[in-house]
């Protein structure tokens, strides 16, 4: 009954400390789901968002549930120009890291749902967050690209994309 | 052992071969009430379903919820905890909330069938199914986010944790039913769920 071994590492792009960007492209639609994995982000940033097939228009939305080690709380964006993965880190020098989930990321029926769990623990900021968004397009998403916003991703910070493929 | 991928990146290069698919449901045109996986194999330490759920109410306020059994089991054996957002309240908030027991699982959430195409998202993790002396825990992040559409004030959008508990010791689960409720029913084309198993050492 089981199909065989999937969750595959399709890429993975270290960060040189000399950029704002990474973008992965040309990603093949031969996957169920893809995962985003950002680790090792230590640089003093401003929120990390993520655009789809290089959409820079107002088709973003989320809705936020929140920690800051004392205080639950919610939160909700409407028409946003991206997607959002990481909270800003005020202070840096603290690792900060997020998954990203994109489920059915290939169909050209539906807008593409997506799930973030993310961490900021730092002295400057303090978070965990659960993140659900949208991206209203039904166009399969073929490139994925993160964004540090104000300052570049430190040497070291790394960016991983799985591929899950279903039976 | 990837679960939620969160410690993926430990396996960063190295292709993993713990988590595979058993079987994916997609919900035909003529829509779907229930999704059932059955003879679920043995063979795993950890079950994963992972899904996007559209229901059958119009509107893009929420349908109503996709409820989860185990073995065909009605009685009620079941109990869920939950931390979500509340964001039709001022200001949006955070709330926690238990079910007592019941005759299912809350699973997500589900948006009707609006003008356009948003669907629920969801991944449940279900560990050590395959036990016959424990009972059953899973635990579910899953979210609704429809921008900015309102119904009578109302914005569907939510996220939220889950943890649940099914009352069966004795049995491994062997089955899994996923029921579109109420007004929700059935489940709208496009809707999917995907069944995966995740090996131990």
């Amino acid at each position: 009954m089981a199909a065989g071994p999937t969750y595959s590492p399709i890429a993975t792009t270290t960060a040189t400390g000399s950029s704002t960007n990474v973008t992965f492209n040309s990603i093949s639609g031969s996957y169920t789901d893809l995962v985003l994995v950002i680790a090792n982000v230590t640089a003093q940033i401003d929120n990390v968002g993520i655009t789809l097939n290089s959409d820079t228009g107002s088709n973003y939305s989320r809705v936020i549930l929140q920690g800051n080690g004392s205080t639950a709380s919610s939160n909700k964006n409407s028409n946003q120009t991206y997607l959002y993965t990481m909270y800003k880190d005020t202070a840096g020098g603290d690792p900060v890291m997020s998954t990203t989930q994109f489920l059915n990321y290939s169909n050209s029926t539906t807008y593409k749902s997506v799930f973030t769990r993310q961490e900021t623990n730092s002295s400057g900021t303090k978070a965990v967050q659960a993140i659900a968004s949208v991206w209203r397009s039904t166009s399969a998403i073929t490139s994925i690209s993160i964004n540090s916003g104000n300052a570049n991703f430190n040497s070291g910070a790394t960016f991983t994309l799985y591929g899950i493929a279903a039976a | 052992m990837p679960i939620l991928g969160t410690v993926a990146s430990q396996f960063s290069g190295k292709p993993s071969n713990s988590f595979e698919s058993i079987a994916t449901v997609t919900v035909g045109a003529g829509g779907q009430s229930t999704i059932t996986f059955s003879s679920i194999p043995q063979t795993f330490m950890h079950l994963q379903i992972r899904g996007i759920l559209q229901g059958s109410r119009p509107g893009p306020v929420p349908s109503g919820y996709a409820a989860l059994r185990f073995n065909s089991d009605t009685t009620s054996n079941y109990i869920d905890h939950i931390l979500g957002s509340s964001i039709n309240d001022s200001p949006p908030r955070a709330y926690a909330a238990t079910e007592g027991l019941g005759t299912f699982l809350y699973l997500s959430g589900i948006p009707g069938v609006a003008a356009a195409p948003f669907f629920s998202i969801f991944i449940t993790e279900i560990l050590d199914y395959c036990s016959t002396n424990k009972n059953k825990v899973l635990r579910t992040v899953e979210g609704i986010e429809t921008n900015a559409n309102t119904i009578n004030g109302y914005n569907a959008s939510s996220v939220s944790f889950k943890s649940g508990l099914w009352m069966n010791s004795a049995n491994a689960i062997t089955s899994i039913t996923i029921e579109a409720l109420g007004t929700s029913s059935p489940f709208k084309q496009y809707s999917q769920l995907a069944l995966y198993g995740i090996k131990g050492a």
